[in-house]
């Protein structure tokens, strides 16, 4: 009855130790971009892998395994926003792809020309850029983490957002536009670029 | 008849973070590879955008600390303990696809 339960166990779910424990980093890391928070982000965590493990009969495998557990971490995550917060934020869901790229390379090209030595890349410390990440807005945050932090395809996170690879494409560009702004305007406060063609 | 103009620096500077993604199709990434190698004025906006997608992701890695990673393991083990004691089933909702 009372059989020890101990590290050195195995899972008695065949395949999710190899398919689903590996990637027990980048849902920590997703579940700390969504949260904002190590507390919460450590119970999103295990409240992913506890469901995971629960549905793991549902997993198809040979499919990602990363996307079907970042999808179940962000529905987490939504449901227990929205016990908690009714408000959701939402933003025009189709922006011009072509006008964020072109927005996005016109942001970078400032620092460029503020910046020659490029002293913003080796400026920054850690905290400071997972600062400026945590305050994206909510659907622009989750894409630049998907892609940029996890390196999932367009399509792989349009299938864990639930939204058209279109959506992914402009929230993705419109995010990392927001967050070189954010960080161009944080490295001229700082005295780490010299600004001034804002 | 097919289309060999090279493509116009708008265009290239739309299709950078596409290319930089690797989600652009090959006749695509002929077309900005080939403008990118003609033109002086936009290479450096593809190397700055490549160089800041390295930044972002160098500071953001995390892994997940030791002592969680021992929770959710025993925890899971637990799991399996306890659907084989007296309590199975869950009625809970993974809300995933497949």
């Amino acid at each position: 009855m009372s059989e020890e339960v101990t590290e050195d166990s195995t899972l008695g779910r065949p395949g999710f130790e190899e398919e689903a424990l590996p990637w027990l980093d980048a849902v920590y890391r997703f579940s700390l971009r969504l949260t904002g928070n190590e507390a919460e982000a450590d119970d999103l965590t295990q409240e992913t892998f506890l469901r995971a493990y629960r549905h793991w009969s549902t997993y198809t495998r040979g499919t990602s395994c990363r996307s079907w557990l970042f999808t179940i971490c962000r529905n987490a995550f939504l449901r227990g926003r929205e016990r908690t917060d009714r408000r959701m934020e939402s933003f025009e869901s189709e922006l011009d792809v072509a006008v964020e790229a072109m927005a996005g390379a016109k942001v970078l090209a400032e620092i460029r020309n503020e910046d020659p030595e490029r002293r913003f890349f080796d400026s920054f410390i850690d905290a400071e850029v997972d600062a400026a990440i945590a305050r994206l807005p909510d659907e622009f945050r989750q894409a630049v983490v998907l892609s940029d932090l996890e390196g999932l395809s367009y399509n792989e996170v349009a299938h864990v957002m639930d939204v058209p690879v279109g959506t992914v494409k402009s929230r993705l560009y419109r995010g990392r536009r927001l967050l070189a702004a954010a960080l161009r305007d944080y490295a001229t406060e700082m005295g780490y670029i010299a600004g001034g063609t804002k | 008849m097919t289309d060999d103009r090279m493509i116009t620096c708008r265009e290239a500077v739309e299709q950078l973070w596409a290319y930089i993604d690797g989600e652009l199709e090959n006749t695509d990434v002929n077309s900005v590879e080939e403008h990118l190698e003609a033109c002086k004025g936009c290479y450096p906006h593809y190397d700055f955008q490549k160089a800041f997608r390295e930044f972002v992701r160098r500071h953001a890695d995390r892994s997940v600390p030791a002592d969680l990673r021992k929770r959710i393991f025993l925890r899971l083990l637990a799991e399996d303990h306890r659907e084989s004691g007296d309590s199975p089933g869950t009625g809970d909702d993974a809300g995933a696809g497949k």
